[in-house]
């Protein structure tokens, strides 16, 4: 995804109420040490670290007809560097290294007991990923513009994407509306392992443009809404299940709405965000998500709850129809329902330093869903944990 | 042939939305309540590139609020 | 914007051939905003807004009114209405220079030029709606000044020195052998101070119902009314601030002395910065007092 948000504002040190009054005066040269709202690049060079746990519990021993139990887990770290440079444009330095271990469903057969069951691809694979990407953005009086590049390497897959995106205000600033654009080119050459692989090499090419915007409705309360059309070309498979072949072109719509609302009282802001998502695979699906973000005195702790329900693609199926033109048996895109419950703590240590940490827990199950379909034996369950800190000085 | 329906109804109705609803002027100095790091569309841009990554390999669905980035061999 | 200024410097002899220059810079700035904010002179920005009260003319802001007039709408926002900078009829009416006194119609008849919420606003301007109303930032301007006055003297170099503009003080660093600099909080009530704290890179303003007193009814009230109701407050004899900028420190200090004493604790301690209140009795409450021995 391509961040087309407005600069995230520096968690403030004081209380809601002296942040609110200084709001007001940071126009005002005699208060510009403090950070400014405005669209302006940081007024300080940020610099900063988040390492990341994910974990999938170990798939159901009954669902196993072979192979190991054990499922994927990924150490993620993001390491950036962001820095104004001169008066209207900001450069950001971003990267990631995503270390996984584990196994996957490699192709769903029949039990004995005649319920599918799972052939898990073999022993424990091991791959690291490298992405880099580099934005660079301009600020001006009612908006901001960013272009970066990003390249993504691993050992049998390498993605190189390009993006473009704006934002810009109205003149009452009341309503800020956001586009963007990007293009990637995506290489595989999938490793030969324990499992068999059927290519040796493919692309996979995406366009996306999104367009959005979001209107301030009171002063406690904002929306928006976005559409997202994303169009990819080329080898959409995935090389290492054994019964896989999907179409080889793939259109996406994702609709988005978000609400604000700030409880004055609570001192605590509401967030609400709904996603539509429909796809030429013949995929919908609805995804709400709640979060309570409560203001403490150096810190804000916002608890989450997320629903997600898909209805399966056309060419799914639990145990995959090879006489078929389009086959696949791979749970992520059979019909279920996955609630999420996590919470984030940003913390303020002092004006430099700041940390956050945040944990949630993913579950997923057929019968959770909105939309008929037969349930898929590996639907995966995990666990994500991340720590971070942010310094950031002039 | 429905699933391209589905697309294109969801773009009609979220394009007959432009326009809709009303808003009540908001002063600049009515606006602290807004600037609330609660209020913001996102906690931070880091962590919604990790979220949306982790979502998008284990579901069907990705995209919603901004353009799609490049991919990787996880999905 | 009346009360008296003190500018200390405290400079090493190499840097004294600077001081007269910063000197007479300060005095300008000061004589810029006051030409600017204050009600007296009838030649300034907010004597011409409040001259075209009535007429439908609206006057143009530039970014610095506008930033005043959102904090002073903020405050507004945050107590309530009891902050409002449209109650100088209020004021008038109750007539504190003289008798002290007001009927229940001259408050009436006020209370319908008083309101925040009926200044009209368009694109960059502002219009009162009704002749006779009136905006008044004196409570705010002054510790703006202050903020200002720091902020020339950082820039002219200065590592040390302290304002003083009636009862606000604003400090850059440290004295320069390096003790805190030494602020006595005034005796709303006598001539000397409550008690005295150490400051460094920061600023205390103090709002108070010294000075000006009214009697109603066998009762001595201070001067501060509440605009909603257009009665005086009975409010904390003083209270004092501490924050990095005069003006916040003082907005805060102010609301609270619009506050009964146990409001103004609530709000205080909301808005989280160290504060002293001095209540009707002279006892010192919050967190300043606490830290600080008292000197008397």
């Amino acid at each position: 995804m391509v961040a087309t948000e407005q600069r995230r504002r520096p968690l403030p040190s004081s209380s809601p109420l002296i942040r609110r009054l200084s709001q007001s005066l940071l126009v005002l040269p005699a208060y510009q040490a403090l950070p400014s709202v405005a669209d302006a690049p940081p007024a300080f060079t940020e610099v900063g670290l988040r390492y990341t746990r994910y974990s999938e519990d170990s798939i159901d021993r009954d669902a196993v007809i072979f192979g190991a139990t054990d499922r994927y887990d990924i150490d993620i770290t993001q390491l950036w560097i962001e820095a104004p440079v001169g008066a209207s444009w900001s450069v950001a330095l971003d990267v990631q290294n995503d270390y996984q271990t584990g196994a996957s469903p490699w192709f769903v057969g029949a039990q004995q007991n005649g319920e599918p069951g799972v052939i898990m691809s073999g022993a424990s694979i091991q791959d690291n990923r490298v992405e880099v990407g580099v934005t660079t953005r301009y600020f001006w009086a009612d908006g901001n513009a960013g272009l970066s590049v990003s390249h993504s390497d691993e050992d049998d897959y390498e993605a190189l994407a390009l993006a473009l995106d704006a934002s810009w205000n109205t003149a009452d600033d009341a309503r800020t509306w956001t586009a963007s654009v990007s293009s990637s080119r995506d290489t595989l050459n999938p490793t030969q392992g324990v499992i068999p692989v059927f290519i040796s090499e493919a692309d996979l090419d995406t366009q996306s443009g999104y367009f959005g915007v979001s209107q301030i409705l009171s002063r406690t309360a904002i929306a928006r809404i976005g559409v997202n059309y994303t169009y990819s070309e080329g080898y959409l498979s995935d090389p290492y299940k054994l019964r896989d072949q999907r179409p080889d072109t793939h259109e996406r719509i994702a609709l988005s709405a978000g609400y604000r609302h700030f409880f004055i009282d609570r001192d605590a802001a509401l967030q609400v965000d709904y996603r539509y998502y429909a796809d030429s695979w013949g995929t919908d699906s609805h995804t709400l998500e709640l979060g309570w973000a409560q203001n403490l005195s150096r810190s804000l702790i916002t608890p989450y709850l997320r629903y997600y329900s898909q209805r399966e693609a056309d060419f799914f199926s639990v145990i995959a129809d090879t006489s078929a033109l389009d086959y696949a048996d791979d749970y992520r895109l059979s019909s279920y329902g996955a609630v999420t419950i996590g919470a984030r703590w940003a913390i303020a240590v002092n004006g430099a330093w700041s940390l956050e940490f945040e944990a949630e827990r993913y579950m997923s199950d057929a019968s959770w869903g909105l939309f008929g379909g037969d349930s898929a034996p590996a639907l995966v369950d995990f666990w994500r944990g991340t720590v971070g800190v942010t310094w950031r000085f002039d | 042939m429905t699933a391209q329906w589905r697309m294109y109804l969801a773009m009609a109705l979220m394009v007959s939305m432009w326009g809709c609803g009303t808003t009540e002027v908001v002063a600049p100095f009515e606006r602290g309540h807004l600037a609330e790091q609660g209020m913001q569309w996102q906690s931070s841009s880091r962590n919604e590139k990790l979220k949306g990554h982790v979502y998008t390999s284990k579901e069907a669905s990705s995209g919603g609020t901004g353009a799609a980035g490049g991919g990787c061999g996880c999905n | 914007m009346g009360g008296p200024a003190c500018l200390v410097i405290d400079a090493s002899p190499e840097q004294s051939a600077d001081l007269e220059h910063i000197r007479s810079e300060v005095v300008a700035r000061l004589g810029a905003l006051e030409g600017r904010y204050s009600r007296y002179l009838s030649d300034s920005l907010v004597s011409t807004i409040n001259g075209r009260a009535g007429t439908g003319e609206f006057t143009e802001l530039d970014t610095e009114m506008r930033a005043l007039l959102d904090l002073a709408g903020q405050l507004w926002g945050a107590s309530d209405g009891l902050f409002d900078i449209t109650s100088g009829p209020l004021r008038r009416a109750w007539n504190f220079q003289n008798s002290g006194s007001a009927s229940p119609e001259h408050i009436a008849s006020a209370l319908q030029l008083v309101g925040w919420d009926r200044i009209e606003w368009r694109d960059s301007g502002l219009h009162l709606p009704e002749a006779g109303m009136e905006i008044d930032l004196g409570g705010l301007a002054k510790e703006y000044a202050a903020d200002c006055v720091m902020r020339l003297m950082r820039e002219a170099g200065v590592s040390s020195g302290m304002i003083e503009l009636a009862g606000d003080v604003a400090t850059i660093g440290a004295q320069r052998n390096g003790k805190p600099w030494q602020i006595g909080i005034q005796d709303p009530r006598g001539s000397g101070s409550l008690l005295t704290v150490s400051l460094t890179d920061s600023a205390i303003a103090t709002s108070g119902n010294y000075a000006r007193k009214i009697e109603h009814r066998g009762r001595t009230y201070g001067h501060l009314l509440d605009p909603r109701s257009g009665w005086p407050i009975d409010g904390p004899a003083s209270v004092s601030v501490i924050d990095s900028h005069c003006l916040t420190a003082g907005a805060v200090a102010t609301v609270a002395c619009l506050k009964a004493e146990a409001g103004a604790a609530e709000w205080l301690a909301h808005a989280g910065l160290p504060w002293l209140m001095a209540d009707e009795d002279l006892a010192l409450h919050g967190p300043i007092a606490e830290a600080v021995p008292t000197s008397g």
